[in-house]
């Protein structure tokens, strides 16, 4: 049988952590996206692993300007190949972390939703700073421990629910807005196809689970990736102009315990008296989502 | 000057229209907008323009804060696009972060800055306390002292900024309402000769799925400095380069504004006023007075004070027996404007020893009168007989009301 | 079969494992880089356990070249699949991932 090798856009010798989810997200991003696009990417691990001068893990032309203007980048990359009669069928892609997406980013993403440019914005939500070191985002799950969330005699860690930004670039009125999950490589190549493809602004969120900040053992971040779709924390679906087209079902949902467990950032909800009452509100989260969602 | 054969072509237009006509004739491919006062007439003028079909292959992006608008053009310059804005005050301040970046990655893009003081407390009118506070960012920044120089000076400093040995952003520095919104009779610039004078953009380095470069990498400790000092050494190489340019816009257009300084009646001037933007206006008709009356007094317009011409500054005042110097902003701390600051610490190391006095004015759009300046000049004639008594200091300030 | 290198070379062709002497490392003015140009750095020292193939287990369905989050894991001419251990940082996602168990992860001698 002879097989197509399936192409890879990022070059080995990134300084990604051993078993780095960033690099999945840009790896399936780029094998659902292939050569011929402009890759933008706001500050975080995945621009500053990737990009020591005078080297360059990318070999598709890549931008890095600042931390909160991906958006407002990416806007002006699609507009000057427009200007320029060089759009074609060229794509534009801005890859950013939930601290670039979610907090300090969102109004320049919002303003570049609204205004309808032609490009993917995919975000690697890995729930915390991990930069920086593991400091809590918008992105940052009920009850995880972060260092500036940290459990404590008087804290669970987060005290609050991670946004919704995928409902928030919905309300843009975005023709394609999908969860995915570096968990399900397939399921992410397919939704990068299919966004990169959509004239518009699209939108992709994937979940991706960081051995470093979130405390796992380096070969585990794709199955943890799994299990948080498995248990229902983590739904994936497919959104058009706001409305939920498609699900991935998950059968027989695995109790969020059996999640939580495998990560240090939530260790403490297994120590601490008031614990078990906290797992529930998680369990009741992902119940909630399993519901809403129609995952069953 | 303006070549009297040039009258008829002279239309009496805001100054506003007389600089997004401009910037249409130099063909920009990505103009981004957001509006504030007072700059917004100019891209109000601009976005109709696009709508009326008169500048081909440009994207017009109404973006949602002057931090997207400089954002959008980092992004638009990388694929090669020539590039403007227009921006004053606290919207210059947002694009603060920005405006490194798109010095430190090389863009050329240009914008007009009408210029305007800062919160709080809040205020519209001008000064150059905004532009000023970008000083250290490594932007060109040309100051102009009217409409025609707003409007002449778009055209050269792309062209300076284009060059390949340069490749550095740039901003043209106007005054706010006084030039902004100010109705003059101005030559509009024609597109034919625009066309003659300033080359196509091509950058030797754009994003390109063909050649699929990386943009903004990291550096470490090992390469960051050399970064700096390219930078510097841009600047360095945009000092002749802004004197030739307009020269060769004077042989395109007939018009001359000066290149990096201008002198007026500074030949043998024994005291000399040195400012940026359109009080020097005002300064002339007093300075016409004084010769009038025979006295000996000059002005030397500073254009360029990124890069600083510190050479050309020197030469133009060594003979003068005093200087002082009008800044339209304040260094809070110094007591200082900026002006005056970076004129003394050149002279510190030349051989030139004359008293300069400094004085901070025009705060927030208050009017610089014709009695005002006589007094700087009265002031300046006792510091150069009888040694300086102030160095530096208020002009104009309400004493009644502290 | 096509291997990865001779894809890249309509991509990069000035840019390979083991043809460092080409990327530029002098500070320009726009510090553009070169793309893929991180062959450079062998990552694989990193490593403190080697994945290791049993080659008999193997139905080279192709899941650990997906899964390998540093491009090491390359197909081979026969249609099985090598670590390439100059980059390998040996996360052991590959054997944890692998459906038929069919990579083992021993201790690397240092």
């Amino acid at each position: 049988m002879t097989k197509v090798a399936p192409k890879m856009y990022l070059s080995s010798g990134h300084s990604g952590c051993a078993g780095c989810c960033d690099a999945f997200a840009a790896k399936f991003t780029l094998m659902g996206a292939g050569p011929n696009c402009i890759v933008v990417n706001p500050t975080g691990c995945l621009e500053v692993m990737s990009t020591p001068f005078p080297l360059s893990s990318w070999k598709v032309p890549w931008i890095h300007s600042l931390f909160e203007n991906g958006g407002a980048v990416a806007s002006g990359v699609e507009a000057a190949l427009k200007a320029l009669g060089k759009k074609n069928d060229t794509k534009v892609i801005a890859i950013g972390g939930d601290g670039s997406t979610m907090d300090i980013g969102i109004g320049a993403i919002s303003g570049a939703f609204e205004r309808g440019h032609d490009f993917t914005y995919i975000c690697m939500d890995n729930e915390a700073y991990m930069n920086t070191g593991i400091q809590r985002s918008s992105g940052t799950p009920y009850d995880a421990s972060t260092t500036t969330s940290p459990a404590g005699k008087f804290s669970f860690g987060n005290p609050r629910p991670k946004k919704n930004m995928p409902a928030i670039i919905a309300a843009h009125g975005s023709p394609y807005v999908a969860t995915t999950s570096i968990g399900f490589p397939r399921d992410m190549i397919r939704k990068v196809k299919k966004a990169i493809e959509i004239v518009g602004p699209t939108y992709i969120h994937t979940h991706s689970p960081c051995t470093t900040g979130w405390g796992f053992d380096t070969s585990k971040t794709l199955e943890i990736a799994k299990l948080a779709v498995e248990t229902g924390l983590w739904p994936m679906y497919d959104m058009e102009y706001g409305e939920i087209t498609q699900v991935r079902r998950i059968k027989d949902p695995k109790p969020v315990e059996e999640y939580l467990r495998t990560q240090k950032r939530f260790k403490h909800l297994f120590t601490m008296e008031g614990g078990e009452e906290e797992i529930q509100k998680i369990q009741d989260t992902a119940d909630w989502n399993i519901k809403h969602y129609g995952l069953k | 000057m303006i070549n009297p054969a040039y009258k008829d072509k002279m239309v009496v237009v805001e100054g506003s229209y007389a600089v997004a006509h401009s910037a249409k004739t130099c063909h920009p491919n990505v103009i981004s907008a957001y509006p504030i006062t007072p700059q917004t007439h100019i891209v109000e003028n601009l976005a109709q323009f696009i709508a009326d079909g008169e500048i081909p292959n440009c994207e017009y992006l109404n973006v949602e804060s002057e931090f997207s608008a400089i954002s959008s053009l980092i992004g638009a310059a990388a694929v090669g696009a020539r590039t403007y804005s227009a921006t004053t005050s606290q919207g210059l301040l947002l694009m603060h972060e920005a405006l490194f970046n798109a010095s430190g990655m090389r863009f050329p893009i240009i914008m007009t800055i009408a210029n305007r003081a800062v919160s709080a407390p809040i205020n519209i009118w001008n000064d150059h306390q905004d532009s000023i506070s970008q000083r250290d960012t490594g932007w060109i920044q040309l100051y102009v002292e009217d409409v025609q120089e707003a409007s002449d000076t778009l055209p050269q400093i792309y062209k300076i900024a284009e060059d390949n040995e340069i490749m550095l952003p740039g901003m043209v520095c106007m005054d706010g309402f006084i030039l902004s919104h100010v109705y003059e009779p101005v030559v509009l610039l024609e597109q034919n000769l625009v066309d003659n004078f300033l080359p196509s953009f091509h950058p030797e380095n754009m994003l390109d799925p063909e050649d699929p470069k990386t943009f903004g990498a990291f550096a470490t400790p090992d390469t960051y400095e050399e970064f700096r000092y390219l930078q510097e050494q841009a600047m360095q190489k945009a000092l002749p380069k802004i004197e030739a340019v307009a020269k060769e816009f004077e042989e395109v257009f007939g018009r001359f504004h000066g290149g990096l300084v201008d002198g007026y009646m500074i030949e043998d001037a024994e005291i000399v006023i040195m400012s940026m933007g359109s009080v020097l206006g005002t300064v002339k008709d007093v300075v016409d007075q004084y010769r009038a009356k025979g006295e000996k007094i000059g002005v030397l317009k500073v254009r360029s004070f990124r890069p600083f011409p510190k050479e050309q500054i020197i030469e133009s005042i060594q003979n003068a027996h005093a200087v002082v110097v009008l800044d339209k902003n304040i260094s809070i701390g110094t007591n200082e404007g900026a002006l005056f600051s970076e004129t003394k610490s050149c002279l510190y190391n030349s051989k030139v020893r004359i008293p300069l006095v400094g004085y901070t004015l025009g705060h927030g759009g208050r009017d610089i009168r014709i009695e005002s300046i006589v007094k700087v000049i009265e002031g300046t004639k006792a510091a150069a007989k009888a040694g300086i008594m102030v160095e530096s200091q208020f002009l104009d300030l309400k004493e009644e009301l502290l | 079969m096509t291997t990865e290198a001779s894809q890249d070379s309509t991509i990069c062709p000035e840019i390979s494992k083991n043809d460092h002497e080409t990327i530029e490392s002098k500070v320009t003015c726009c510090s553009v880089c070169k793309p893929g140009s991180t062959l450079k750095n062998k990552t694989g020292g990193w490593r403190n356990f080697r994945p290791v193939y049993n080659y008999e287990k193997c139905t080279k369905c192709g899941i650990c070249e997906i899964v390998c989050p540093d491009m090491s894991v390359k197909p081979r001419e026969d249609g099985f699949f090598e670590h390439d251990y100059d980059y390998c940082k040996g996360c052991g996602i590959c054997a944890n991932e692998c459906p038929e168990d069919a990579i083992g992860m021993i201790l690397e001698k240092k």
